[in-house]
């Protein structure tokens, strides 16, 4: 090839992979914009109209903001749900499913087995799943207050009282989260057999081994985890709507904050105030997210080095 | 060693413990849908049923047209699984092998998405699809899925795609393939395993999936297998057993597909927890 093509060749090669790259995360791009950016827009102005579908849309300013605040009793409650839930259920999630993942990765045999009982609950339809449970749950007729029995417990209202249906739920979103117990797993796998040794010959036991050699180098699946079960616990929604005829458990004690949008919705056709209450969410989240990704960078290693 | 082994007793034990509350739920649904009305609601339970009330599936199939529903359910599912095998393989590839300006930045945008609630944007995409006059039809549950296929799944091809040694695909641009060339006929075939644990996560999301059914199907001769068994459900007419029974019909492909790949699961889950 004569050498004095190269720049020109070179340039255009280049101009190509440009083309190139962008022609295929096109799609991905396109979907960004169209279901992801553009309803957040629409959403935000929506909310400052009161669309009810039936009526003609009216600007109304922040009227549904304040009515929001101010006025929806429903607003607080479902708001102090959805944390009780969250907390809850990101708490219980990594603690169980990082010691079940321990437990599995320091045993010889069936390994493989375990780990595809301990997953098989995350492919179950949640649906389905939480019908099961709510019967299980059951005060009268449910296993589980009768195996309590036999323990001398006595019988549990389970999801059927405002003060344990949120607990319950919890529950349920632990047995159906056996995906973290995997991703887990893989990140203990990738501890160096010669770090725990060492700890080891310094005569240390099994809680030095894991507060100063796996929990550090394993942070990052653990800040992936809890991002990922926070994530999560907000879009629950079938849990509560299996509950009970109009959704939301015992006393609204299980309302949760995408209920709460979905029933004002599609069920009241306010269309504009859910619009309000999704770009309240949106910036709940947003402020969660942001503080959650900011703390890490006290207790989350990455490998060589800061990586953000 | 005689600690080490009653140490590995111990774990056993606790895990076999743990294993069968785990596993208890799914019989208990198979339990309960072979009993009869007065069986299910007596007290204390039967642990195992003495006879089997196999009737009690072709009396729901009666009552609910589950195979309409799971024909629906498959009309949802083919596309979505082209969409999203084609477009999140596509967008993958882009990300993982080409170089051009701003990639980083698109791609930490398509992380994002990962972040953002879906109930957020539910309401606005809903009145979209509306105003298109396309709710009750199938499309606003299949056409997302040709526009990206899901941040989730980019990155883990993505990931998979970054250990594949770039050798290959490099030497062919030395030879002037093309990039779709490359794509189709080096990569698509070595992604493979990472693709296969793609689609079956996205089969397994559709089937189970309940809200966007729930949305936006609102006639019944389009009804899903979700909405099929939430319908029955919500009918006083319905009792507990035959509850139970649709209940097993919807869980029986999910775990199937599972069973069948096990191994594409889990490795898959298992690449993407890592290195956030």
């Amino acid at each position: 090839m004569p050498t004095l093509d190269r720049p020109t060749s070179y340039k255009s090669h280049k101009r190509r992979q440009i083309w190139a790259g962008y022609l295929f995360i096109l799609p991905a791009i396109l979907g960004i914009l169209i279901f992801t950016l553009a309803p957040l827009l629409y959403s935000f102005y929506l909310s400052f109209t009161n669309w009810t579908v039936l009526a003609p849309k009216k600007w109304i300013g922040f009227e549904n903001y304040r009515k929001v605040f101010m006025e929806d009793y429903f607003f607080v409650k479902s708001l102090k749900v959805t944390a009780y839930y969250s907390i809850g259920s990101v708490v219980a999630i990594v603690i169980f499913c990082f010691t079940i993942a321990m437990l599995l990765n320091s045993v010889k045999r069936a390994k493989a087995f375990f780990r595809a009982v301990f997953y098989l609950p995350t492919v179950i339809p949640m649906l389905a799943g939480a019908i099961c449970w709510i019967w299980m749950f059951n005060v009268d007729f449910g296993i589980i207050n009768y195996a309590l029995g036999f323990l001398g417990i006595d019988k549990q209202y389970w999801v059927g009282a405002p003060g344990s249906v949120i607990p319950s739920l919890i529950i349920i979103a632990v047995w159906g989260a056996g995906n973290v117990i995997v991703i887990f797993m893989a990140g203990m796998q990738d501890v160096p057999r010669h770090l725990l040794e060492a700890v080891e010959i310094d005569g240390g036991g099994w809680w030095k081994k894991l507060t100063s050699v796996t929990i550090p180098l394993i942070s990052p699946v653990i800040f992936y985890n809890i991002i990922l079960a926070f994530i999560n616990s907000l879009t629950a929604f079938t849990q509560t709507y299996v509950l009970g005829r109009n959704g939301g458990g015992p006393n609204d004690s299980a309302l949760f904050y995408s209920f709460l949008i979905y029933r004002e919705a599609f069920k009241y056709q306010n269309m504009g105030y859910a619009c309000a209450l999704a770009m309240v969410l949106f910036v709940i989240v947003g402020f969660f997210t942001y503080l959650l990704f900011k703390l890490s960078s006290t207790w989350v290693h990455y490998e060589g080095g800061s990586k953000r | 060693m005689n600690y080490r082994v009653r140490g590995q007793m111990l774990t056993y034990f606790f895990l076999g413990i743990l294993a069968f509350l785990f596993i208890f739920p799914i019989y208990w649904i198979f339990r309960s849908s072979l009993l009869d009305l007065g069986e299910i609601m007596g007290y204390p339970p039967i642990l195992f049923p003495e006879v089997f009330r196999w009737e009690n599936y072709s009396e729901v199939l009666n009552r609910v047209d589950f195979l309409k529903y799971i024909g629906n359910t498959f009309i949802i599912i083919i596309p979505v699984l082209i969409g999203v095998g084609l477009t999140s393989s596509l967008a993958a590839f882009g990300f993982a092998r080409i170089d051009f300006p701003l990639k980083n930045f698109w791609f930490s945008l398509v992380i994002m998405t990962i972040l953002m609630p879906s109930i957020v944007t539910l309401v606005p995409t809903y009145i979209g699809w509306s105003k298109l006059g396309l709710t009750s039809t199938f499309l606003p549950l299949i056409i997302p899925a040709y526009f990206g296929g899901g941040a989730f799944n980019i990155f883990l091809l993505r990931q998979f795609l970054l250990t594949v040694p770039r050798d290959l695909d490099e030497s062919a641009v030395m030879d002037g393939a093309g990039y779709f060339k490359i794509y189709s006929q080096i990569i698509l075939p070595l992604v493979k395993p990472a693709l296969v644990a793609v689609l079956l996560f996205t089969f397994v999301g559709v089937w189970n999936d309940f809200l966007n059914q729930l949305v936006y199907l609102n006639d019944q001769d389009m009804y899903t297998v979700a909405l099929g068994l939430s319908t029955l459900r919500s009918s006083l007419t319905s009792p507990m057993h035959l509850i139970m029974a649709g209940t097993m019909i919807m869980i029986i492909p999910a775990t199937i597909i599972f069973l069948v790949g096990q191994r594409y699961f889990t490795e898959g889950i298992a690449t993407t927890g890592i290195k956030g």
